[in-house]
């Protein structure tokens, strides 16, 4: 199995070509995607990415039925590390799909059941991770191709109070109510949970299935959510996901593994220093998880033409540039006016309601898009109009919620503009813990 | 079940058999998750849980430990036998296929296992058999199971707990296909 995604995807523009490289260079990929690396347009593109270059065919075999099984190298064999200081899924590179799943623990799973728990579901993790069926998995051949698979645990209060109520944080809590918030029980709260990422729903389909096997025993399912971004090969690895709005999403994430996002997400050294927190983790190598469901309101903001749209954001929608730049990741200009002598990015678009002056009053966002069943026309929650139930499943990690994701909720939910179109209708925080050794498993400090 | 210590696979154990897969050594593949031992070096051992939290017709009275094993000894061995806290009886069993019907039942001679080869227990081949069990066994815990060799030797391992319900819920269609007589239940 190769993992060299992950040091790949860390250089944006030379994801996919470097890889090219990596591969070409071992001898098991033609020169296809070097070129791309001499010029990317989409002529070279069309021209490298011929089939073959993304899915050469490799034998693989998952398990102990020994049976083969032909994945393509490296987009379904690619794996990332389940074992190391810090759990996967929460930094490391995004894909397509992402599950989560809340569980309310039984009654009589106490301390002993539960780490009985965690040391099943950390194995199911550990193996389909890396593209092996589970422990007595039935069907095997569904981990095959793990495509980047990730499983993350997080730990709501329950957990602290029947293991280690001392270790629970303090911002371990429901988030303040907000005017906005139309929460929906089928969405809200949770003992602990599950997120399960992947670029191949099928591996993700099985983790699933096996981890809640695994997990009944001991909980009950709360909710489950499921989202997507694009397929990891029609958009250069790292490309910030767009939301159902058409709006480039997580545009201001701090760069992974920067000094800035050790900071933000891990609470480790000082970013630039001049930030204001004073940002512990509540364990080492934890974070946390906030998981907020957005409810769009995709068919009212068709009332919107482009320019408005643009206008709520505070940014394009086709590059994401900030109305007062050219890319991406320029700099928004709060002062600009534009020719009526009013800012070019209003006082309550998003872009700068969410803007914090503070380096440290940030998160590290993860989110998914979800697209469901329509309910009927003249539901009372928004963006059900009978054609579409859209929306966001909006994740972010922080190393602190009150001091980081709070003030920034805040002033979203007293002004933004986007509020006219969006509605939070579920809401969960998690303690995201450390992640373990093969001798270990997820959450073993809890049950020291 | 009849005196010959034949056993007619019953409820708790029919998924076991269902669930069968090849004996090929597939120790390439997987070998790097062994945890050496003194004699074997093992991989994957779980016992079959007798708590199981969906509502099946599972016996509590005996359940089955597979894993598989890797002679690491230098010389040849043969497991005869084997022990555990939690069960009054623990045999070493095979699956043999008797007129379409699968039978468990011991294994003459035991388990085999020439040095530096591979030997599976797996659900519906030889397994571990525990029987008249003083404990439950709940998915999660882990149970210590001591191989017995035939040099007077003997290796612990320690085997996690899984749910494992196989088909085992309903067999009244198989029962009819099979126009198995009563005795026959929940074989197949």
């Amino acid at each position: 199995m190769t993992n060299n995604d992950i040091s790949a995807d860390k250089q944006p523009n030379q994801g996919v070509s470097r890889r090219g490289l990596l591969l070409g260079a071992g001898g098991i990929v033609g020169g296809g995607l070097v070129g791309a690396a001499a010029g990317y347009s989409v002529a070279s593109t069309a021209a490298t990415a011929a089939p073959g270059d993304l899915q050469q065919p490799v034998d693989v075999t998952p398990g102990v039925a020994n049976t083969q099984v032909t994945v393509s190298h490296p987009y379904g064999t690619d794996t990332i590390p389940f074992y190391g200081p810090r759990q996967a899924g929460v930094d490391t590179p995004q894909q397509a799909h992402g599950v989560y799943i809340g569980l309310t623990l039984k009654d009589d799973t106490d301390a002993e059941r539960l780490s009985s728990m965690m040391r099943l579901l950390t194995d199911d993790a550990a193996r389909l991770t890396q593209g092996r069926g589970a422990l007595a998995d039935l069907d095997e051949e569904l981990a095959a191709a793990p495509a980047r698979l990730t499983v993350t645990f997080g730990f709501g209060s329950e957990v602290f109070a029947r293991t280690r109520p001392e270790l629970k944080p303090a911002w371990l809590k429901p988030l303040p109510k907000y005017d906005i918030d139309q929460l929906d029980p089928a969405y809200t709260g949770g003992d602990i949970v599950i997120q399960v990422q992947g670029d191949d729903p099928l591996s993700v389909a099985h983790a699933r299935r096996m981890l809640l096997k695994d997990a009944r025993a001991f909980a009950t399912v709360a909710w489950v959510q499921n989202g997507f971004t694009h397929a990891r090969a029609t958009r250069p690895d790292n490309t910030t996901m767009r939301n159902l709005f058409g709006q480039i999403d997580g545009t201001g994430n701090p760069e992974p593994g920067s000094e800035h996002a050790e900071r933000i997400i891990w609470g480790v050294g000082q970013g630039d220093g001049s930030g204001s927190k004073n940002l512990q983790p509540w364990i080492e190598n934890g974070t946390s998880m906030v998981i907020r469901r957005i409810a769009m309101n995709v068919d009212e903001w068709d009332e919107l033409d482009r320019s408005a749209q643009e206008g709520v954001i505070g940014r394009t929608l086709g590059s994401g540039a900030p109305l007062t730049g050219q890319h991406e990741h320029d700099e928004p200009d709060f002062e600009a006016l534009g020719p009526s002598g009013f800012p070019v990015i209003s006082d309550i678009a998003h872009l700068r309601r969410a803007r914090s002056a503070d380096p440290d009053e940030a998160m590290f966002r993860r989110s998914f898009n979800y697209d469901e069943q329509p309910a009927t026309s003249g539901d009372s929650l928004h963006g059900q109009t009978g054609v579409s139930q859209s929306g966001l499943i909006f994740v972010a990690f922080q190393c602190d919620v009150d001091q980081q994701y709070t003030p920034i909720q805040d002033r979203l939910a007293e002004t933004d503009h986007l509020n006219l179109w969006t509605i939070p209708i579920g809401s969960a925080v998690f303690a995201v813990p450390p992640g373990c050794q093969p001798d270990g498993y997820i959450g073993e400090a809890l049950f020291a | 079940m009849n005196t010959t210590r034949h056993f007619i696979i019953t409820s708790a154990l029919a998924g076991l058999v269902l669930a069968g897969c090849g004996t090929a050594d597939s120790a390439e593949t997987t070998r790097d998750h062994a945890e050496d031992g003194e004699f074997f070096s093992v991989e994957d051992p779980w016992i079959k849980a007798t708590e199981e939290s969906l509502d099946t017709s599972s016996d509590h009275s005996m359940t089955g430990a597979f894993v598989h094993l890797t002679n690491v000894s230098g010389e040849d061995q043969t497991i005869i036998g084997a022990d555990a806290e939690i069960a009054e009886v623990v045999e070493l069993h095979e699956v043999v296929d008797d007129g379409g019907v699968n039978l468990m039942q011991e294994k003459e001679g035991g388990f085999p296992v020439a040095a530096d080869e591979r030997y599976e227990l797996n659900p519906g081949q030889d397994h571990i058999m525990l029987m008249d069990l003083t404990d439950d066994v709940n998915p999660g815990d882990r149970i210590e199971v001591t191989l017995e060799l035939a040099n007077g030797e003997t290796q612990v391992i320690d085997f996690v707990a899984k749910e494992y319900v196989g088909a085992q819920e309903n067999y009244g269609d198989l029962e009819h296909d099979h126009g198995d007589d009563a005795e026959h239940d929940h074989t197949h």
